[in-house]
């Protein structure tokens, strides 16, 4: 039996398929890189998934679990089965301020059903995002500073593990899937904890001619107990959103110390999540995610305007995101990112980058021992 | 002609997704097919209707008519538009002649 067959077996005649379009489709994501994918399945049901890494164990075919697609390199396979997490779509329920959903429910449709609370977590992506990819890669939303990451807001996260079993984690075993790329399990459902909507906070946008005022400032921002989310636009990030050709800091204060609120705030940032694709339409479309350590900020700021590179990004947790135009090679800047002591993966996970440092290594090492001992799923990610 | 970038925002808004939920459905895939420079059967897996462009940052035209018109030039025609062609040339009604 061929492998498209024993897969039809599981979810059925038409949720599977090795036909040249589907491997095709499926062997990329945003990030447009290509791999390679022998095979896909849609399961529909939690049991469905079981029986998909029961197969793989078998067979040793790896899966490769997949939401949206939206990631930066996140679901590239290399001979693995991709398994569509889509039609795992349910809302179960939402009471309080907890939300049951399952893994392939899209972050918009969360959006509207757990109103009027809100997940706190806005990626700009959605609009097609899943719940079950956001959590794998332990994103980081817009407003990052004031509400963290994925993990922050997981109750509980039930997977179908390496071993094929299905695991209900809390507490500190959330830290055992979020952020793991689907190394350890596959995302089925989750619990997420809500937040009430905003209503207490106001905003200032703040320019600055020099690096050196906006670091000063930082400063002065980060030790100010009321402020809650400090996000950064260089002078072309600026100037597309109309903010003027000025390096600009978006600034939320819990409480009246900002200038701006309600519609006036809310502008402010609608025009920065639009920033992305607003850089999109001039082509630049593509992206690295970086923590840089706090003293080197003004230096790597000046580097980036000098190679006119656009940049953004949750300044307050020190970290931005430089912009590239399709023509420009970004391995020029990358090399120098070890000079000033510059980690890559802030918001959109690692996928098949190897830079994970060695105590993390070591730890997803641990973990899929632990979960994935056959090393059936999302294998080479990570590690 | 502004070209996708397939970032995939337009899954959620394009009918013909939303009906099958797999992403060879999706706008995203007929605008990667479409970079790769390659026609396939898919492009008559689309309504028309254009709501992709809704949530396309990019506004990204996927020329859908032009995909279809190159695979009837190259012969690749779904069985069912032949018979609509067959019914209109022998009875005038894209759906057969009236009382068949």
């Amino acid at each position: 039996m061929s492998m498209a067959e024993s897969l039809k077996t599981i979810v059925g005649e038409v949720n599977a398929s090795d036909s040249e379009l589907d491997r095709n489709v499926y062997s990329t994501d945003a990030s447009r890189k290509k791999g390679r994918c022998e095979a896909v399945a849609w399961p529909s049901d939690l049991e469905q998934v079981h029986k998909l890494v029961m197969l793989a164990r078998r067979s040793n075919t790896p899966l490769m679990p997949r939401g949206a697609g939206t990631g930066n390199g996140n679901s590239i396979p290399e001979g693995d089965i991709a398994v569509d997490v889509s039609k795992l779509n349910k809302i179960f329920s939402v009471s309080g301020s907890i939300a049951d959903v399952e893994a392939g429910v899209v972050l918009d449709n969360l959006n509207k059903a757990v109103f009027p609370m809100a997940f706190p977590v806005q990626v700009e992506a959605k609009k097609a995002a899943t719940i079950g990819g956001m959590i794998a890669a332990n994103v980081l939303g817009i407003k990052a500073m004031q509400y963290g990451r994925m993990a922050d807001w997981l109750e509980e996260v039930t997977i179908i593990d390496g071993n094929g079993m299905c695991l209900n984690l809390k507490g500190d075993a959330l830290r055992h899937v979020a952020g793991l790329e689907g190394a350890t399990g596959i995302i089925v459902r989750a619990k997420l904890k809500l937040a009430k909507r905003e209503d207490q906070i106001s905003t200032t946008l703040m320019k600055f001619n020099t690096f050196t005022a906006l670091q000063e400032k930082l400063d002065e921002l980060k030790a100010d107990a009321d402020v809650i989310n400090i996000e950064f636009l260089d002078e072309v990030s600026s100037s597309l959103i109309g903010f003027g050709e000025k390096n600009h800091l978006i600034v939320d204060y819990a409480g009246g110390k900002g200038a701006l609120r309600g519609g006036e705030a809310m502008d402010v940032w609608q025009a920065r999540e639009q920033l992305p694709f607003t850089l999109g339409q001039r082509r630049y479309i593509a992206t690295d995610d970086l923590f840089v350590p706090a003293g080197q900020m003004p230096k790597f700021l000046y580097l980036l305007r000098k190679e006119n590179i656009p940049c953004y990004g949750p300044i307050g947790m020190g970290i931005v995101y430089p912009v590239f135009k399709e023509d420009y090679n970004p391995e020029k800047l990358r090399s120098s990112y070890s000079q000033f002591g510059i980690k890559l993966g802030a918001r959109f996970g690692y996928g098949k980058r190897k830079i994970l440092d060695e105590e993390t290594a070591k730890r997803v090492l641990q973990l899929k021992a632990h979960y994935d001992p056959k090393n059936v799923l999302s294998r080479g990610k990570l590690i | 002609m502004t070209r996708c970038v397939e970032c995939g925002l337009c899954r959620n808004q394009c009918p013909v997704y939303l009906a099958v939920m797999k992403e060879t459905a999706s706008p995203r895939a007929k605008g990667m097919l479409l970079n790769q420079g390659k026609e396939d059967k898919i492009f008559y897996f689309c309504t028309l209707c254009g709501a992709h462009e809704l949530s396309c940052p990019y506004k990204a035209d996927l020329q859908i008519l032009k995909a279809r018109e190159k695979l009837v030039k190259s012969g690749v025609v779904l069985s069912r538009a032949k018979q609509m062609v067959n019914n209109i040339k022998n009875h005038g009604h894209p759906f057969r002649a009236a009382g068949e």
